[in-house]
């Protein structure tokens, strides 16, 4: 039995008082894409940047393909395999929306720039972004800003995809059209994907695994149909008078 | 193509005729005319040097001065006391720069000293440099150290002891160098990875770039760059004051050019090196025309406060886009 993609044992984060995360454990198979969900201010922006290397943990520890990274740092985790998006979306502004991604891509084929080139095409045309490749990011609207994050952390070729809300402002077509690519991903590459996501259509088209959070704990996971009948999900959304 | 130089590209066309215009000046210009040039060319080069740290990798220096004055001072002291070639002086000028710079970008970078809370402490490392040059007599102190000058009658590349022209020579093809290089630096995966600190560290962090390591080495390699035209000054001016070399006048005015042409550009630091001589220069004439003292200054910067509010971005990115160059050289 080999290890999981990535498994997150006893995690927990504290900001001076505030228990942002405390004792979350679940894994990712391989090959999986597994869903992070809760409402606002459960925890899962802070799991998720403990899991990327952006915050370090306070206690407990990450293993990605069985290796302990807890601790490790962005860049390392990232080149151990592990690609982030942002909620904020960080775009490289004055760059050219290929340049972006480009940086992403250079860290392969020795750094070969036209290589990169080559490759940041290849992934804005699945991205649908092909034919702004050469403006600049800046001019991009919110909805093609998270686009370009997707782009860029696949352009680092991961193994591991961490998606921080990208379907959020996206119309009901361009969120289906975002499922769809994701899946043919996940197909074709064998990529993992982790995401936080509060649009369910995408949710439930996507996951193979849902784990909820609320107040910085899990409370349950299972398959998305399992969770989303589950007593203790219901409270947190909905409230306890409709359970 | 990328890195190589294409001779149907429009502005390599355009840079070509620049450089052979540039190397048949001395022919046709005067003396007053050279010196101009040599303190645009000058001016061009320190600015391209402090482009690499703030333009590309958007590290805010303002003590750049401390490179110039250990980068003289290292030659000239190793001239004047042991008649070492200016050249190997450079080389010992930078190796200290680089110490220097090393210090600073580690002291700054580890304890996330951001923005203009770098700056200052890029300007203490100058000042306390100043003083402490101030005060040591092997380098002349707060008096000064000067170069014999003589043996003027044929010149002499290797000691850099000669006559104007060759100055402006040995400028001229530091300029073409500092460009291509940069040049160079820009178009391969050190350029972009620096731009990408430049415009957002964390997204360069997630994306598996090493901020720390690409951040240092922006620094050296300015600081090195900066010592080498430290020595230039050194061979040309003759005479070296902590004063004066060290001097956060120097720092500033080190800078003006590529903010006027365009921070981050290839071309910025040598568009602003002109403008701001022109402007100056003519300013000088004008101000003995009308014979109102002080009117340079206030025109100065009248002029300068005018392009930064009108082309905030420098220059340079405008007057590209105005020849139809976008898409060619940054």
């Amino acid at each position: 039995m080999t290890a999981p993609m990535l498994s997150v044992d006893n995690l927990g984060k504290s900001f001076r008082g505030l228990r942002a995360v405390n004792a979350v454990t679940f894994q990712v198979a391989r090959g999986d894409i597994v869903a992070l969900i809760g409402p606002n201010g459960a925890g899962k922006t802070t799991t998720f940047n403990l899991i990327a290397g952006a915050l370090p943990p306070s206690d407990g520890r990450v293993l990605l393909d069985g290796h302990d990274v807890t601790g490790m740092g962005q860049a390392a985790i990232c080149r151990q395999g592990v690609g982030r998006t942002f909620q904020i979306v960080k775009p490289f502004a004055g760059l050219t929306v290929e340049e972006n991604v480009m940086v992403g891509a250079l860290r392969h084929d020795g750094g070969h720039v036209e290589k990169a080139r080559a490759a940041s095409r290849k992934i804005l045309d699945l991205l649908e972004l092909g034919d702004k490749a050469t403006h600049p990011a800046q001019s991009l609207t919110l909805p093609d800003r998270k686009r370009l994050e997707v782009a860029r952390a696949l352009a680092t070729r991961p193994k591991l995809l961490l998606l921080d809300e990208v379907m959020a402002g996206l119309r009901p077509v361009e969120c289906d059209r975002m499922v769809a690519i994701l899946q043919g991903l996940n197909k074709e590459s064998g990529l993992t994907i982790l995401l936080i996501e509060h649009v369910m259509r995408a949710v439930m088209a996507l996951s193979d695994h849902v784990v909820v959070l609320h107040h910085g704990e899990k409370i349950a996971e299972g398959t998305p149909a399992e969770v989303t009948s589950h007593p203790k999900v219901l409270e947190c959304y909905l409230g306890e008078e409709h359970v | 193509m990328i890195g190589s130089l294409n001779f149907s590209d429009q502005s390599t066309r355009l840079l070509l005729g620049l450089l052979i215009l540039l190397m048949l000046a001395p022919l046709m210009a005067g003396d007053y005319m050279l010196s101009i040039m040599i303190t645009v060319l000058l001016q061009a080069y320190l600015g391209m040097s402090w482009n690499v740290m703030m333009g590309f990798a958007g590290q805010f220096s303002l003590g750049h001065a401390l490179y110039v004055g250990l980068g003289a001072y290292a030659s000239g002291a190793l001239f004047v006391h042991f008649g070492t070639p200016p050249w190997l002086g450079a080389v010992a000028g930078m190796g200290v720069s680089v110490a220097f710079a090393s210090m600073i970008g580690a002291l700054g970078f580890r304890f996330k000293v951001m923005g203009v809370y770098f700056a200052l402490l890029t300007i203490a490392f100058a000042e306390f440099t100043r003083v402490l040059f101030d005060h040591w007599g092997w380098v002349g102190a707060s008096s000064g150290l000067f170069l014999p000058v003589s043996n003027r009658s044929h010149d002499d590349i290797w000691l850099l002891r000669g006559s104007a022209s060759m100055f402006y020579y040995v400028i001229l093809a530091m300029v073409a160098g500092g460009f291509l290089f940069s040049r160079a630096l820009l178009r391969r995966r050190i350029g972009f990875y620096w731009q990408a600190i430049r415009e957002n560290e964390d997204a360069a962090d997630a994306l598996g770039i090493d901020v720390f390591r690409l951040k240092m080495i922006a620094v050296i390699i300015s600081a090195a760059m900066t010592s080498l035209g430290g020595m230039f000054i050194a061979f040309f001016n003759n005479n070296l004051y902590p004063e004066s070399i060290f001097s956060m006048h120097r720092s500033i005015e080190l800078i003006l050019g590529t903010i006027i042409g365009g921070i981050g550009t290839l071309f910025g630091p040598i568009l602003g090196a002109v403008v701001l001589t022109a402007l100056g220069e003519g300013l000088t004439i004008l101000g003995e025309k009308i014979g109102i003292d002080g009117i340079k200054q206030i025109a100065y910067g009248a002029c300068m406060m005018a392009i930064l509010i009108l082309k905030p971005g420098g220059l340079w990115p405008w007057l590209r886009h105005r020849l139809g160059l976008d898409g060619g050289a940054k």
